[in-house]
């Protein structure tokens, strides 16, 4: 109504909030909450209909039955109260259809009488069972809170309380393990969290008592494997009758690589921190327990919980003995904390900077120095200015990387330990080949491109018209780039190793090396040929927009990244007035391609040579390609986990095992 | 301690079928459930009289006399808790009585009575510059705001006590989905609990609210379909309106 004077807003729809809203919260998203908030007590699956309350009631005379929790293919679980304790217990009736089996009732009670007797403060406490009314039933701890799925789904869970919540779980298992019980059916539904967020292990065993030699085939096969398929361990699937303590541990596996990165671990998956920023250690823990050997996996939930502490409590964070505060976000890393949008705008913007520097050969500097700035020009010795320009930058890549990831290079290249090789595990399929295909094609043609400039660089040199120091400040800007999509190589081969995916066979790491062998060479060609490139204007433009880019890459400071931003910003502006006074440069000499363009202080003798235009023209779609391929490698998780950059968003946690029908936002 | 998650029984119950029908009568019960009426759904009735009408005592006037006239006894012959949502009933009957009160009205002029109606404003009412549906959509729009406010005004009474109001007052902006809410962290800071505790906490109050909003959109329609059909109309009701 346009009548309302309407002032606040939604902070989540945007439109405005009618005066009349109660709580001055918005009607319309308030509702829409309440429509979406579809996992109360309607059926989520499974072939079990929920017995009426009025039969309960009167299979249970002692309980006030007041509401249905749930329904799974495991039974139906409903809210009760004991009024003579005046303690809220959970009901759970197990499916009907069992109570016809006259071997049930024994095994049942011989099962439900183990359970009982785990007391522990992290599992789900059986106070009673038995039969009563045809009901199978188990009288348990009512527990006040949501289960880990109904957590995730309200929002992802940050490594750190991943982190924490595992070990309570493991304490669980590992309690029950040693008295001979196993879970075989660890998933988000059955972990709950009570109000304090304390973690409670629900239905141990059940599966297996519903399991071993149900009556209905539509509940189980007998002897057949029992479970849920997306968190059963290989050989629960393929052996069930073979099955020990372990096959939890892949399950636990699971639920932990869910609740890192949203999604289930099927196929052939990354590594968490492919997805999610992560300590490497937490990778190696969580892509142990999805071992498809069980002989590879953690042996024992104790042997889980200990790693996992162990990185949760970091000796560098533990001062003084205190309580330590598990805390593993991985590498507070440059551009975190910022969206990945901000982060692509700056990939995408660096990359099309560098092709447009690259096209215009910097002749942006020169133009200003001309028009401009007439010191500038006068001024001989401005590559002293590169120099600190590529000083700088080499310095933060060094501090970037090197301090971060450096002890990891070493080891990249040593022999990984296990058999099974496959190569593709390098870098992640199938656009890891396309990337590292133009990468190294771009390189070659770049190195081709360069041979034929250095040729004519030779010449030049012979002439005296270049001297030495010329060359060191190009060779430091050009050299980045290198640095990159070396480091790219080598983290992929590093990863390789740490997922233990495969050694690098005979061929394998004989691509590797040539690979390699090709990079090293076009770093060599580079750095002869930057002396080439026509001047020193290059270099200056370059770096006036790589510079800032590795600034708003290394510094957390925002400020400092805001900075970062704007030189960004106006070395791009810089560049468009480059391609400007390029075409005017061009026009003055007749669009010729061939005279290459002298910097004010350099004193050239004798002639210049010069090139076929189509030559360079090559040449120059040569170096556009490699800047192309650089910005796709920096869009490669290898390179961007190398350089300690946050992974792209990951999916909003939306476990694919979830009850469907979310609607609205 | 703990919430109450279930809501008792009775309130299923009751559905406002039943209080209409109680309503009749000169009993003091039926006087309490014409009370109850009045205050669950003056706001809707309001709006659309105010919306016919334009004039706002007149409307207010007029709120009045319906809940009194028409639920107080008189003229409610189509009352059948059979014939389906509660809101659509409430309509026709505020549009029977005005359309009643009118042909009375005329009556009464043409007797030579003296007219103190602002007639001029009722013409350009039912002239009607905006199409038949706008009306109607008033009306719906001021249900389903009055009845989520209902809903949020029953979850604010539920956390009356001084520690509980704090908490409630933190958990709020939850009630509208992750985005507009601030950092988990920080409220949980803020709260002195653990980022699980909120999430539990959240999730439970989410629960309870949806709990709320369904148990008054059930008392006004049968059946769980039909519970979440109206909930998702009167959701669509406010998204096209604050467009």
């Amino acid at each position: 109504m346009s009548d309302t004077v309407m002032e606040k807003r939604c902070p989540r729809c945007r439109e405005p909030i009618a005066p009349d809203a109660a709580e001055g919260l918005c009607t319309r998203c308030l509702l829409s909450t309440a429509v979406a908030a579809t996992d109360g007590p309607a059926p989520m699956r499974g072939p079990v209909e929920a017995p009426s309350r009025e039969r309960l009631a009167a299979a249970f005379p002692q309980l006030e039955i007041l509401e249905l929790i749930g329904v799974g293919g495991m039974g139906a679980v409903f809210k009760a109260r004991q009024p003579r304790l005046d303690r809220l217990v959970a009901l759970k009736i197990l499916p009907e259809a069992l109570g016809k089996d006259a071997a049930f009732s024994e095994r049942f009670l011989r099962e439900a009488r183990v359970l009982a007797r785990l007391s522990h403060p992290h599992i789900v406490a059986v106070h009673d069972f038995g039969e009563s009314g045809g009901f199978f039933y188990l009288l348990m701890e009512y527990v006040d809170g949501v289960n880990l799925r109904q957590a995730m789904k309200l929002g992802r869970f940050t490594p750190a309380q991943a982190l924490a919540l595992v070990p309570q779980v493991c304490e669980a298992l590992q309690f029950a393990h040693e008295r001979g019980v196993m879970h075989r059916d660890i998933k988000p539904e059955n972990i709950l969290l009570d109000a304090r967020g304390t973690a409670k292990l629900a239905d141990f065993g059940i599966a297996k008592l519903l399991g071993s030699g149900g009556p209905d085939p539509c509940l189980t096969v007998t002897g057949a494997a029992v479970g849920t398929p997306q968190y059963m361990a290989p050989e629960q699937i393929e052996r069930p009758a073979d099955v020990d303590h372990r096959a939890d541990i892949y399950s636990l596996g699971v639920v932990f690589y869910e609740m890192l990165t949203g999604e289930l671990p099927i196929g052939r998956f990354g590594a968490p921190s492919s997805k999610t920023p992560l300590d490497a250690r937490v990778d190696e823990i969580v892509m142990r327990a999805l071992a498809k050997e069980r002989e590879l996996r953690q042996q024992s939930a104790q042997e889980v919980r200990t790693e996992v502490e162990g990185v949760a409590r970091r000796p560098d964070l533990a001062r003084g003995g205190e309580a330590v505060v598990p805390k593993v976000d991985p590498v507070p890393g440059p551009l975190w904390g910022t969206s990945w949008r901000f982060q692509r705008g700056v990939f995408a913007g660096v990359s099309v900077l560098a092709v447009l520097l690259v096209v215009t050969q910097g002749g942006t500097l020169q133009w200003i120095g001309e028009h401009f700035v007439s010191a500038l020009s006068a001024w001989n010795e401005d590559w002293v200015l590169a120099s600190a320009w590529a000083a700088l930058l080499g310095f933060a890549w060094f501090v970037q990387w090197v301090a971060r990831k450096g002890q990891d290079l070493w080891s990249a290249f040593q022999p990984l330990p296990s058999a099974g090789a496959d190569p593709r595990h390098w870098i992640r399929p199938p656009l890891a080949w396309l990337t590292m295909g133009i990468l190294v094609t771009g390189w070659m043609i770049h190195g081709l491109s360069a041979v034929v400039q250095v040729l004519s660089q030779v010449r030049m040199l012979s002439h005296g018209a270049f001297r030495l120091p010329h060359l060191l400040p190009e060779v430091m800007v050009t050299g980045y780039p290198l640095l990159l999509v070396v480091a790219a190589v080598f983290w992929s081969a590093r990863e390789a190793r740490r997922r233990g995916v495969g050694p690098v066979t005979p061929m394998a790491a004989w691509c590797l090396r040539l690979t390699m062998t090709i990079l090293v060479l076009t770093v060599a060609i580079e750095g002869i040929t930057a002396a080439t490139r026509a001047s020193r204007l290059v270099v200056s433009s370059l770096a006036a927009t790589t510079l800032p880019f590795c600034v708003a890459c290394w510094t957390a400071n925002r400020r400092w990244r805001a900075l970062a931003l704007v030189l960004c910003v106006a070395g791009g502006a810089m560049a468009l007035l480059g391609a400007g006074s390029m075409v005017v440069y061009a026009q003055g000499n007749g669009w010729g391609m061939t005279t290459p363009q002298m910097p004010p202080g350099v004193e050239i003798m004798g002639e210049i040579p010069t090139f076929h235009p189509v030559l360079m023209l090559v040449a120059q779609l040569g170096a556009a390609l490699f800047h192309v391929a650089m910005g796709l490698a920096l869009l490669r998780p290898e390179v961007r986990q190398a350089f300690g950059l946050p992974p792209r968003r990951a999916r909003t946690v939306e476990g694919s095992g979830a009850a469907a029908g979310q609607v609205g936002a | 301690m703990t919430m109450n998650s279930g809501l008792g029984t009775t309130d299923f119950l009751t559905t406002r079928w039943s209080l209409v029908l109680r309503s009749r009568g000169e009993t003091s019960e039926a006087r309490a459930a014409l009370s109850e009426l009045c205050e669950a759904y003056w706001k809707p009735v309001f709006a659309y009289l105010r919306r016919r009408e334009r004039d706002e005592d007149r409307a207010r006037e007029l709120t009045q006399e319906f809940f009194a006239r028409v639920l107080g006894g008189r003229g409610l012959g189509g009352a059948d808790p059979q014939r389906g949502r509660f809101r659509g009933f409430l309509l026709g009957a505020v549009k029977h009585f005005l359309a009643d009160l009118r042909d009375r009205e005329v009556a009464l002029k043409r007797g030579g009575g003296s007219v103190p109606v602002p007639l001029e404003a009722q013409d350009v009412a039912s002239e009607g510059t905006s199409g038949v549906g706008s009306d109607e959509r008033v009306f719906d729009r001021a249900w389903a705001v009055n009845l989520v406010n209902r809903a949020v005004e029953a979850l604010a009474c539920e956390h009356a006590e001084p520690e509980k109001r704090r908490v409630f007052a933190e958990l709020k902006p939850w009630l509208l989905g992750e985005t507009a809410a601030g950092s988990q962290k920080e409220t949980a800071e803020r709260l002195g609990w653990t980022e699980n505790a909120l999430r539990v906490a959240v999730h439970r109050l989410r629960r309870r609210f949806r709990d709320l909003v369904r148990a008054e959109v059930a008392q006004t329609v049968e059946g769980e379909e039909r519970v979440r059909e109206e909930m998702r109309y009167l959701l669509e009701v406010l998204t096209v309106v604050s467009n």
